[in-house]
């Protein structure tokens, strides 16, 4: 379509009488997948075709949801962020990360945060951005306490996360949020893991991998994924370490500075960090290695582990 | 499930607020329901707000059943916004007719029909001793199978 001065603002006519910022948005809808409607004199009945992002994700719901492509540069962001992974059983959820520093006196960026006792959120892109939506999170669980006594559905959550990020793609004096967040939850024993991007786009998944290189984290849990549920909380952090192992560069490894671990369980939460991930990390070891990259390994554990295996 | 006591203004006015909020928490939420302490606690935080600026004068006992936890959750309430899970409640005079009645007779595992039973003796003791005592009561029951009438008791006019 046309290039040129008359198209970047809604409130701008071009010289032909045309508002091209509709007509652009016009184009989104083509864009999306077919839906189809008729109606007889008794009744409307309306059709449509869900599009899936790969096999691991829910279809995406039709007859409510907007398609946005004014977000494809805030989804970038995402892409820039270190990897995180997602993956549930039947009965908890976990989260992994692997953590980034600057350089080798900084300290690694946490990228798991708690938003409740029973939700936890791992992080992948504007960290900043991250912390502003894990406070709005948090206070939007504690309010729900406050009022109902209970704890706050993550579908409500999800939902009004994925509300808060539209607003900022339909408003022109606010950009989209540049991160990716992965919301692990349990719900009265049932757990769940929902993916949401800058797009406002929420999807539901068994197991996922968002940020830098995640294509081999996805790779691993696509070939796995049907074994989970009825895997113990100890098997699926090994599957989350070894997805996240995946995930690292050709000069790096998974070691208990940068990776981290967040397990949701109907009994409550814990974050897996430092220390506490060496007898994980020691039995990933045992097993052959925490990388699947081919590359030069540099030892930047401490002195008692050994060196991962390339 | 609520039955409330209290003059009629602010009974029916505060049983319609709560039922349409707790519709719209429904509608807003892909039709997930509110659990029944959940409402408990949502009427229970109205009450209380209100109590200093214009308190509703209602007391409510709040009955139901949750099919995802399989518990079935009765509290009562009080137009001070006082709240607690009870086994059995009475609002009102009959209370002092009632509440002994299920001290003696209710157990845990109560069945459905031997809990019909007891409120049915609750019946029969008020319009035996209560004074002012109304000639109609309905039964409504709450299960997994969802809310009905057992009874919708007699028309006065037909007897």
């Amino acid at each position: 379509m046309f290039r040129n001065q008359y198209d970047t603002d809604v409130t701008v006519w071009s010289p032909e009488g045309r508002l091209l910022q509709v007509e652009y948005a016009m184009e989104s809808v083509k864009q999306g997948s077919a839906v189809v409607g008729l109606r007889s004199s008794k009744s409307t009945v309306l059709g449509a075709l869900k599009r899936s992002v790969n096999e691991l994700s829910s279809h995406q719901k039709k007859l409510m949801v907007i398609d946005s492509h004014k977000v494809e540069y805030a989804m970038e962001s995402v892409k820039q962020g270190s990897a995180v992974v997602g993956l549930r059983s039947s009965k908890s959820t976990v989260l992994g990360a692997l953590k980034r520093s600057v350089n080798e006196l900084s300290s690694h960026q946490k990228k798991l945060m708690v938003i409740d006792s029973h939700m936890a959120i791992g992080i992948a892109g504007l960290t900043a951005d991250a912390r502003s939506i894990a406070k709005w999170m948090r206070s939007e669980c504690l309010n729900h306490k406050y009022v109902y006594g209970t704890q706050m559905p993550t579908s409500k959550v999800v939902k009004d996360l994925a509300d808060k990020h539209q607003r900022t793609t339909q408003t022109y004096v606010r950009r989209p949020y540049g991160v990716g967040l992965l919301v692990a939850s349990v719900d009265r024993g049932v757990p769940a893991l929902f993916q949401t991007c800058p797009s406002g786009n929420i999807y539901e998944f068994y197991a996922t991998a968002i940020g830098a290189r995640s294509q081999g984290g996805k790779t691993y849990l696509e070939k796995h994924y049907e074994s989970f549920g009825t895997e113990d909380d100890d098997n699926l952090i090994m599957h989350a370490l070894r997805a996240l192992g995946a995930c690292v560069s050709g000069d790096q490894e998974l070691t208990e500075e940068n990776g981290s671990i967040a397990l949701v369980t109907s009994n409550g939460m814990q974050v897996l960090e430092g220390a506490n991930l060496r007898p994980y990390l020691e039995r990933l070891e045992a097993e052959g290695g925490g990388s699947t990259t081919e590359g030069d390994a540099t030892n930047e554990t401490k002195d008692e582990a050994e060196p991962m295996e390339e | 499930m609520m039955g409330m006591s209290g003059p009629n203004s602010d009974l029916v006015n505060f049983s319609d607020f709560i039922r349409a909020n707790v519709k719209l928490y429904e509608l807003m939420n892909n039709g997930a329901t509110l659990t029944t302490d959940a409402q408990a606690n949502f009427v229970r935080g109205t009450l209380a707000t209100a109590l200093r600026k214009g308190p509703y004068q209602v007391n409510l006992l709040l009955g139901g059943f949750d099919v995802a936890d399989k518990k079935a959750g009765l509290y009562y309430m009080d137009y001070m916004a006082s709240m607690h899970p009870v086994n059995f409640g009475v609002q009102g005079y009959a209370s002092n007719f009632c509440l002994s009645i299920f001290d003696r007779d209710w157990k845990e595992g109560l069945t459905q029909e031997e809990g019909v039973k007891i409120v049915e003796k609750c019946i029969n003791e008020l319009q035996t001793r209560f004074l002012v005592a109304q000639p109609n009561f309905i039964i409504k029951v709450v299960d997994e199978k969802g809310v009905r009438t057992l009874s919708f008791g007699e028309d006065p006019a037909d007897v």
